[in-house]
Protein backbone atom coordinates (compact mmCIF):
# COMPACT_ATOMS: atom_id res chain seq x y z
CA UNK A 1 0.00 0.00 0.00
CA UNK A 2 2.92 2.63 0.84
CA UNK A 3 3.73 2.91 -2.58
CA UNK A 4 0.45 2.89 -4.50
CA UNK A 5 -0.36 6.50 -4.54
CA UNK A 6 4.03 7.14 -6.24
CA UNK A 7 3.20 4.20 -8.45
CA UNK A 8 -0.21 5.73 -9.88
CA UNK A 9 2.03 8.98 -10.17
CA UNK A 10 4.71 7.22 -11.96
CA UNK A 11 7.37 8.83 -10.06
CA UNK A 12 10.63 7.00 -9.49
CA UNK A 13 11.37 6.14 -5.74
CA UNK A 14 14.64 8.33 -6.25
CA UNK A 15 13.13 11.64 -7.10
CA UNK A 16 15.06 14.34 -5.37
CA UNK A 17 13.53 17.52 -5.96
CA UNK A 18 11.92 19.97 -3.37
CA UNK A 19 9.27 17.78 -2.36
CA UNK A 20 11.39 15.92 -0.15
CA UNK A 21 13.26 18.78 1.46
CA UNK A 22 8.98 20.02 1.76
CA UNK A 23 8.44 16.42 3.73
CA UNK A 24 11.76 16.60 5.87
CA UNK A 25 10.84 20.62 7.11
CA UNK A 26 7.84 19.56 7.57
CA UNK A 27 8.52 16.62 9.54
CA UNK A 28 10.73 18.73 11.57
CA UNK A 29 8.53 22.03 12.48
CA UNK A 30 5.70 19.38 13.42
CA UNK A 31 7.60 17.46 15.63
CA UNK A 32 8.00 20.89 18.24
CA UNK A 33 4.16 21.77 17.30
CA UNK A 34 2.50 19.09 18.59
CA UNK A 35 4.57 18.69 21.82
CA UNK A 36 4.02 22.31 22.19
CA UNK A 37 7.89 22.46 24.17
CA UNK A 38 10.41 24.60 22.34
CA UNK A 39 13.20 22.42 20.82
CA UNK A 40 15.64 23.22 23.56
CA UNK A 41 13.76 21.73 25.96
CA UNK A 42 13.04 18.94 23.69
CA UNK A 43 16.59 17.95 23.65
CA UNK A 44 17.17 18.43 27.45
CA UNK A 45 14.47 15.49 27.75
CA UNK A 46 15.76 13.64 25.15
CA UNK A 47 19.45 13.58 27.62
CA UNK A 48 17.52 13.15 30.74
CA UNK A 49 15.42 10.05 29.54
CA UNK A 50 18.52 8.41 28.09
CA UNK A 51 20.58 9.20 31.09
CA UNK A 52 18.12 7.37 33.03
CA UNK A 53 18.19 4.12 30.44
CA UNK A 54 21.64 4.64 31.05
CA UNK A 55 21.89 3.61 34.82
CA UNK A 56 20.24 -0.04 33.68
CA UNK A 57 21.29 -0.93 30.14
CA UNK A 58 23.66 -0.11 28.18
CA UNK A 59 22.80 2.11 24.74
CA UNK A 60 23.55 2.71 21.48
CA UNK A 61 23.60 6.00 21.27
CA UNK A 62 24.29 6.30 17.74
CA UNK A 63 21.00 4.78 16.90
CA UNK A 64 19.21 6.31 19.49
CA UNK A 65 15.65 7.94 18.67
CA UNK A 66 13.59 9.40 20.25
CA UNK A 67 10.38 10.99 18.69
CA UNK A 68 6.57 12.42 18.17
CA UNK A 69 4.36 10.40 15.81
CA UNK A 70 0.71 9.85 15.74
CA UNK A 71 -0.81 7.08 14.93
CA UNK A 72 -4.64 6.44 13.91
CA UNK A 73 -6.26 8.39 17.28
CA UNK A 74 -3.10 9.51 19.34
CA UNK A 75 0.44 11.28 19.58
CA UNK A 76 2.51 8.99 21.03
CA UNK A 77 6.10 10.02 21.85
CA UNK A 78 8.26 6.98 21.06
CA UNK A 79 11.43 6.19 22.07
CA UNK A 80 13.25 3.75 20.02
CA UNK A 81 16.48 2.67 21.95
CA UNK A 82 18.82 0.15 20.37
CA UNK A 83 20.60 -1.67 23.32
CA UNK A 84 24.05 -3.63 23.06
CA UNK A 85 24.67 -6.44 25.05
CA UNK A 86 21.45 -8.13 25.78
CA UNK A 87 22.29 -11.38 27.35
CA UNK A 88 24.43 -8.68 30.17
CA UNK A 89 24.35 -10.34 33.37
CA UNK A 90 23.41 -7.62 36.27
CA UNK A 91 24.28 -7.95 40.27
CA UNK A 92 20.97 -6.19 41.73
CA UNK A 93 23.81 -4.59 44.40
CA UNK A 94 25.22 -3.12 41.76
CA UNK A 95 23.52 -1.78 38.75
CA UNK A 96 25.67 1.99 38.85
CA UNK A 97 29.15 0.52 38.36
CA UNK A 98 27.60 -1.90 35.32
CA UNK A 99 26.42 1.82 33.73
CA UNK A 100 29.91 3.32 34.46
CA UNK A 101 32.60 3.54 31.38
CA UNK A 102 35.36 1.15 32.59
CA UNK A 103 32.48 -1.61 32.63
CA UNK A 104 31.59 -0.67 29.12
CA UNK A 105 35.15 -0.69 27.70
CA UNK A 106 35.30 -3.94 29.37
CA UNK A 107 32.32 -5.69 27.79
CA UNK A 108 32.79 -4.04 24.59
CA UNK A 109 36.92 -5.90 24.51
CA UNK A 110 34.89 -9.10 25.41
CA UNK A 111 33.03 -8.70 22.47
CA UNK A 112 35.38 -8.04 19.75
CA UNK B 1 -33.52 8.80 9.51
CA UNK B 2 -31.76 12.00 10.54
CA UNK B 3 -28.79 14.14 9.01
CA UNK B 4 -24.93 13.73 9.07
CA UNK B 5 -23.46 16.92 9.76
CA UNK B 6 -19.95 17.34 7.81
CA UNK B 7 -17.58 20.07 8.79
CA UNK B 8 -15.47 21.50 5.92
CA UNK B 9 -12.60 22.96 7.83
CA UNK B 10 -8.18 23.90 7.67
CA UNK B 11 -6.94 25.85 9.55
CA UNK B 12 -5.27 27.77 6.53
CA UNK B 13 -7.30 30.12 4.29
CA UNK B 14 -7.54 29.71 0.52
CA UNK B 15 -6.76 26.04 0.56
CA UNK B 16 -10.99 25.29 -1.11
CA UNK B 17 -13.23 25.16 1.67
CA UNK B 18 -15.68 26.49 0.36
CA UNK B 19 -15.10 25.10 -3.40
CA UNK B 20 -15.34 21.63 -1.66
CA UNK B 21 -18.18 22.56 0.75
CA UNK B 22 -20.80 23.70 -2.52
CA UNK B 23 -19.51 20.92 -4.33
CA UNK B 24 -20.14 18.28 -2.48
CA UNK B 25 -23.53 19.60 -1.67
CA UNK B 26 -24.27 19.44 -5.48
CA UNK B 27 -22.38 16.23 -5.62
CA UNK B 28 -24.85 14.73 -3.29
CA UNK B 29 -28.09 16.56 -4.24
CA UNK B 30 -27.58 15.05 -7.50
CA UNK B 31 -26.56 11.86 -5.84
CA UNK B 32 -30.49 12.27 -4.75
CA UNK B 33 -29.50 13.40 -1.25
CA UNK B 34 -31.44 15.95 0.88
CA UNK B 35 -28.73 18.33 1.67
CA UNK B 36 -28.37 21.96 3.15
CA UNK B 37 -24.91 23.74 3.48
CA UNK B 38 -24.80 26.19 6.46
CA UNK B 39 -22.12 28.75 5.82
CA UNK B 40 -20.13 29.47 9.05
CA UNK B 41 -17.84 32.03 7.88
CA UNK B 42 -19.33 35.10 9.01
CA UNK B 43 -18.14 38.52 7.76
CA UNK B 44 -16.65 36.95 5.03
CA UNK B 45 -19.34 34.74 3.08
CA UNK B 46 -18.36 33.18 0.03
CA UNK B 47 -20.67 29.65 -0.35
CA UNK B 48 -23.68 32.30 -1.79
CA UNK B 49 -21.66 33.26 -4.71
CA UNK B 50 -19.45 29.64 -5.57
CA UNK B 51 -22.91 28.78 -5.70
CA UNK B 52 -24.94 31.30 -7.82
CA UNK B 53 -27.65 32.03 -5.08
CA UNK B 54 -25.88 35.63 -4.09
CA UNK B 55 -29.37 37.44 -5.34
CA UNK B 56 -31.85 35.72 -3.42
CA UNK B 57 -30.79 36.35 0.09
CA UNK B 58 -33.19 37.74 2.28
CA UNK B 59 -32.28 36.60 5.76
CA UNK B 60 -29.30 34.57 7.18
CA UNK B 61 -26.93 32.56 9.61
CA UNK B 62 -27.72 35.45 12.74
CA UNK B 63 -31.24 36.17 11.59
CA UNK B 64 -31.78 32.84 12.59
CA UNK B 65 -30.16 32.78 16.02
CA UNK B 66 -31.71 36.19 16.53
CA UNK B 67 -34.86 34.78 16.44
CA UNK B 68 -35.49 37.50 13.40
CA UNK B 69 -36.16 34.29 10.92
CA UNK B 70 -37.50 30.37 10.91
CA UNK B 71 -34.53 28.48 9.49
CA UNK B 72 -37.01 27.57 6.48
CA UNK B 73 -37.42 31.47 5.71
CA UNK B 74 -33.31 31.88 5.71
CA UNK B 75 -32.77 28.36 3.44
CA UNK B 76 -31.99 29.43 0.00
CA UNK B 77 -33.41 26.59 -2.57
CA UNK B 78 -30.80 26.03 -5.47
CA UNK B 79 -31.82 27.07 -8.83
CA UNK B 80 -31.50 23.57 -10.69
CA UNK B 81 -31.12 21.20 -7.75
CA UNK B 82 -34.38 21.11 -5.24
CA UNK B 83 -33.05 19.04 -3.06
CA UNK B 84 -30.03 21.50 -2.30
CA UNK B 85 -30.36 24.67 0.14
CA UNK B 86 -28.31 27.44 1.85
CA UNK B 87 -28.42 28.89 4.97
CA UNK B 88 -26.22 31.93 4.15
CA UNK B 89 -23.41 33.49 6.45
CA UNK B 90 -24.31 36.87 7.89
CA UNK B 91 -22.51 39.63 6.03
CA UNK B 92 -22.05 42.66 8.61
CA UNK B 93 -21.43 40.51 11.45
CA UNK B 94 -18.64 38.88 13.30
CA UNK B 95 -18.02 35.30 14.33
CA UNK B 96 -19.37 36.06 18.55
CA UNK B 97 -22.84 36.68 17.26
CA UNK B 98 -23.12 32.89 16.98
CA UNK B 99 -21.96 30.42 19.88
CA UNK B 100 -21.34 26.39 19.23
CA UNK B 101 -24.54 25.84 21.33
CA UNK B 102 -26.70 27.90 18.81
CA UNK B 103 -24.91 25.88 15.99
CA UNK B 104 -25.88 22.21 17.76
CA UNK B 105 -29.32 23.84 18.31
CA UNK B 106 -30.31 24.41 14.81
CA UNK B 107 -28.49 21.82 13.36
CA UNK B 108 -30.45 19.85 15.36
CA UNK B 109 -33.47 21.55 14.50
CA UNK B 110 -32.85 20.49 10.39
CA UNK B 111 -31.84 17.23 10.60
CA UNK B 112 -34.97 15.06 10.49
CA UNK B 113 -35.03 16.54 7.32
CA UNK B 114 -32.29 16.13 5.50
CA UNK B 115 -29.44 13.74 5.12
CA UNK B 116 -26.54 15.72 4.87
CA UNK B 117 -25.46 19.04 6.34
CA UNK B 118 -22.33 20.60 5.16
CA UNK B 119 -20.73 23.28 7.50
CA UNK B 120 -17.88 25.40 5.45
CA UNK B 121 -15.78 26.64 8.23
CA UNK B 122 -13.80 30.02 8.67
CA UNK B 123 -10.19 30.02 8.43
CA UNK B 124 -8.41 30.05 11.66
CA UNK B 125 -8.61 28.17 15.35
CA UNK B 126 -10.97 30.61 17.30
CA UNK B 127 -14.20 31.22 17.49
CA UNK B 128 -15.35 30.30 13.92
CA UNK B 129 -13.98 27.33 14.11
CA UNK B 130 -15.42 26.05 17.35
CA UNK B 131 -18.81 27.13 15.94
CA UNK B 132 -18.20 24.93 12.91
CA UNK B 133 -17.10 22.14 14.36
CA UNK B 134 -19.52 21.76 17.70
CA UNK B 135 -22.18 20.31 15.97
CA UNK B 136 -20.09 17.90 13.33
CA UNK B 137 -20.67 14.45 13.21
CA UNK B 138 -17.68 13.62 10.68
CA UNK B 139 -15.04 16.36 9.83
CA UNK B 140 -13.42 16.80 6.74
CA UNK B 141 -9.95 18.47 6.58
CA UNK B 142 -8.57 20.42 3.65
CA UNK B 143 -5.35 21.38 2.49
CA UNK B 144 -2.50 21.54 -0.21
CA UNK B 145 0.26 19.97 -0.33
CA UNK B 146 2.59 22.61 0.82
CA UNK B 147 4.33 23.10 4.11
CA UNK B 148 2.11 26.01 5.32
CA UNK B 149 -0.77 24.37 4.81
CA UNK B 150 -0.22 20.88 6.08
CA UNK B 151 1.38 22.48 9.13
CA UNK B 152 -1.85 24.48 10.01
CA UNK B 153 -3.89 20.64 8.96
CA UNK B 154 -1.96 19.26 11.98
CA UNK B 155 -3.07 22.01 14.31
CA UNK B 156 -6.62 21.20 13.34
CA UNK B 157 -5.86 17.46 13.46
CA UNK B 158 -4.48 17.98 16.91
CA UNK B 159 -7.37 20.56 18.31
CA UNK B 160 -10.03 18.05 16.67
CA UNK B 161 -8.59 15.51 18.77
CA UNK B 162 -8.67 17.41 21.89
CA UNK B 163 -12.50 18.51 20.75
CA UNK B 164 -13.12 14.65 20.56
CA UNK B 165 -14.30 15.27 17.12
CA UNK B 166 -11.20 14.04 15.59
CA UNK B 167 -9.61 12.60 13.72
CA UNK B 168 -11.71 13.50 10.68
CA UNK B 169 -10.80 12.35 6.80
CA UNK B 170 -8.49 14.48 4.45
CA UNK B 171 -9.11 15.96 0.88
CA UNK B 172 -5.64 17.25 -0.73
CA UNK B 173 -6.85 19.99 -3.04
CA UNK B 174 -4.91 21.54 -5.80
CA UNK B 175 -2.65 18.46 -6.71
CA UNK B 176 -0.05 18.44 -9.72
CA UNK B 177 0.69 15.53 -10.41
CA UNK B 178 3.26 16.48 -13.53
CA UNK B 179 4.84 18.63 -10.36
CA UNK B 180 4.91 15.63 -8.11
CA UNK B 181 6.27 13.19 -10.64
CA UNK B 182 9.19 15.40 -10.99
CA UNK B 183 9.39 15.30 -7.05
CA UNK B 184 8.82 19.04 -6.64
CA UNK B 185 5.54 19.06 -4.79
CA UNK B 186 4.59 16.25 -1.79
CA UNK B 187 2.44 13.41 -2.78
CA UNK B 188 -0.73 12.10 -1.51
CA UNK B 189 1.66 9.43 0.34
CA UNK B 190 3.84 12.28 1.62
CA UNK B 191 0.93 14.42 3.58
CA UNK B 192 -0.95 11.25 4.59
CA UNK B 193 2.45 9.98 6.30
CA UNK B 194 3.01 12.83 7.98
CA UNK B 195 -0.89 13.65 9.16
CA UNK B 196 -1.19 10.33 10.14
CA UNK B 197 -4.90 10.42 9.01
CA UNK B 198 -7.50 8.57 6.37
CA UNK B 199 -7.37 10.42 2.68
CA UNK B 200 -11.35 10.94 0.99
CA UNK B 201 -10.21 12.33 -1.79
CA UNK B 202 -7.25 13.91 -4.35
CA UNK B 203 -8.92 16.83 -5.92
CA UNK B 204 -6.58 17.87 -8.90
CA UNK B 205 -5.22 21.77 -9.79
CA UNK B 206 -7.95 22.38 -12.67
CA UNK B 207 -8.48 25.65 -14.72
CA UNK B 208 -12.18 24.67 -14.82
CA UNK B 209 -12.35 26.02 -10.60
CA UNK B 210 -12.26 29.76 -11.34
CA UNK B 211 -14.52 30.08 -14.33
CA UNK B 212 -16.91 27.72 -12.21
CA UNK B 213 -16.73 30.50 -8.97
CA UNK B 214 -16.78 33.75 -11.97
CA UNK B 215 -20.14 32.31 -12.95
CA UNK B 216 -21.87 30.87 -10.31
CA UNK B 217 -21.56 26.98 -11.51
CA UNK B 218 -19.91 24.44 -9.02
CA UNK B 219 -17.71 22.19 -11.39
CA UNK B 220 -19.24 19.12 -10.09
CA UNK B 221 -21.85 20.22 -13.05
CA UNK B 222 -19.53 20.25 -15.55
CA UNK B 223 -18.61 16.73 -17.15
CA UNK B 224 -15.30 17.50 -18.33
CA UNK B 225 -13.76 19.04 -15.11
CA UNK B 226 -11.33 16.47 -13.27
CA UNK B 227 -11.76 18.40 -10.17
CA UNK B 228 -15.01 18.35 -10.36
CA UNK B 229 -15.44 14.47 -11.00
CA UNK B 230 -13.14 14.14 -7.93
CA UNK B 231 -15.31 16.19 -5.28
CA UNK B 232 -18.56 13.35 -7.52
CA UNK B 233 -16.22 10.30 -6.07
CA UNK B 234 -15.74 12.31 -2.42
CA UNK B 235 -19.68 12.62 -1.91
CA UNK B 236 -19.96 8.48 -2.81
CA UNK B 237 -17.29 8.01 -0.30
CA UNK B 238 -18.84 10.52 2.77
CA UNK B 239 -22.46 7.86 1.74
CA UNK B 240 -20.07 5.04 2.28
CA UNK B 241 -19.40 3.74 -1.17
CA UNK B 242 -15.65 2.25 -1.92
CA UNK B 243 -14.46 4.60 -5.05
CA UNK B 244 -11.23 4.51 -6.23
CA UNK B 245 -8.79 6.75 -6.39
CA UNK B 246 -8.75 9.02 -9.51
CA UNK B 247 -5.87 8.62 -11.43
CA UNK B 248 -4.58 12.09 -11.72
CA UNK B 249 -2.22 11.46 -14.81
CA UNK B 250 -4.50 13.04 -18.34
CA UNK B 251 -1.77 11.49 -20.64
CA UNK B 252 -1.85 8.21 -20.02
CA UNK B 253 -4.20 6.25 -21.63
CA UNK B 254 -6.80 3.67 -18.86
CA UNK B 255 -5.31 0.25 -19.98
CA UNK B 256 -1.62 1.86 -19.55
CA UNK B 257 -2.55 3.37 -16.52
CA UNK B 258 -3.80 -0.09 -15.28
CA UNK B 259 -0.97 -1.99 -16.41
CA UNK B 260 0.97 0.55 -14.33
CA UNK B 261 -0.70 -0.45 -11.65
CA UNK B 262 -0.91 -3.86 -11.55
CA UNK B 263 1.54 -4.88 -13.29
CA UNK B 264 3.71 -3.98 -10.81
CA UNK B 265 6.62 -2.23 -13.27
CA UNK B 266 9.07 0.05 -11.60
CA UNK B 267 7.31 3.18 -13.20
N1 LIG C 1 -8.75 22.41 -7.34
C1 LIG C 1 -8.60 23.72 -7.62
N2 LIG C 1 -8.05 24.13 -8.80
C2 LIG C 1 -7.90 25.44 -9.07
N3 LIG C 1 -8.28 26.44 -8.25
C3 LIG C 1 -8.82 26.12 -7.05
C4 LIG C 1 -9.01 24.75 -6.68
N4 LIG C 1 -9.58 24.74 -5.45
C5 LIG C 1 -9.73 26.03 -5.08
N5 LIG C 1 -9.29 26.87 -6.03
C6 LIG C 1 -9.28 28.35 -5.96
O1 LIG C 1 -8.61 28.74 -4.79
C7 LIG C 1 -9.20 29.89 -4.22
C8 LIG C 1 -9.56 29.63 -2.76
O2 LIG C 1 -10.59 28.66 -2.69
P1 LIG C 1 -11.73 28.71 -1.58
O3 LIG C 1 -12.60 27.52 -1.79
O4 LIG C 1 -12.38 30.05 -1.54
O5 LIG C 1 -10.84 28.52 -0.27
P2 LIG C 1 -11.23 28.72 1.29
O6 LIG C 1 -12.71 28.64 1.40
O7 LIG C 1 -10.52 27.60 1.97
O8 LIG C 1 -10.69 30.05 1.67
C9 LIG C 1 -10.40 30.22 -5.05
O9 LIG C 1 -10.04 31.26 -5.96
C10 LIG C 1 -10.69 28.94 -5.83
O10 LIG C 1 -11.27 29.19 -7.07
MG1 LIG D 1 -14.07 30.11 2.33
Amino acid sequence: MANWWDRLFGRGGDADGTGKQAKSRLQFVLLHDRLAIAPEKMEAMKAEILDVIKKYIQVDTEHLDIALQRRENASLLVAEVPYLNARMETPDSDIETIGGDAAREERQKNDA
Amino acid sequence: MTAKVVTVTSGKGGVGKTTTTANLGVALARLGKRVVLLDADIGLRNLDIVLGLENRIVYDLVDIVEGRAKVRQAMIKHKSLPELYLVPAAQTRDKTAVSPQDMVQLCNQIRPEFDFILIDCPAGIERGFRNAVAPADEVLIVTNPEVSAVRDADRIIGLLEAERKGPGRLILNRVKAEMIRRGEMLSPDDVTDILGIKIIGIVPEDDFVVPSSNSGVPVTLNEESRAGRAFHNIARRLMGEKVPFLPLEEKLGFFARLGRLFGGGGA
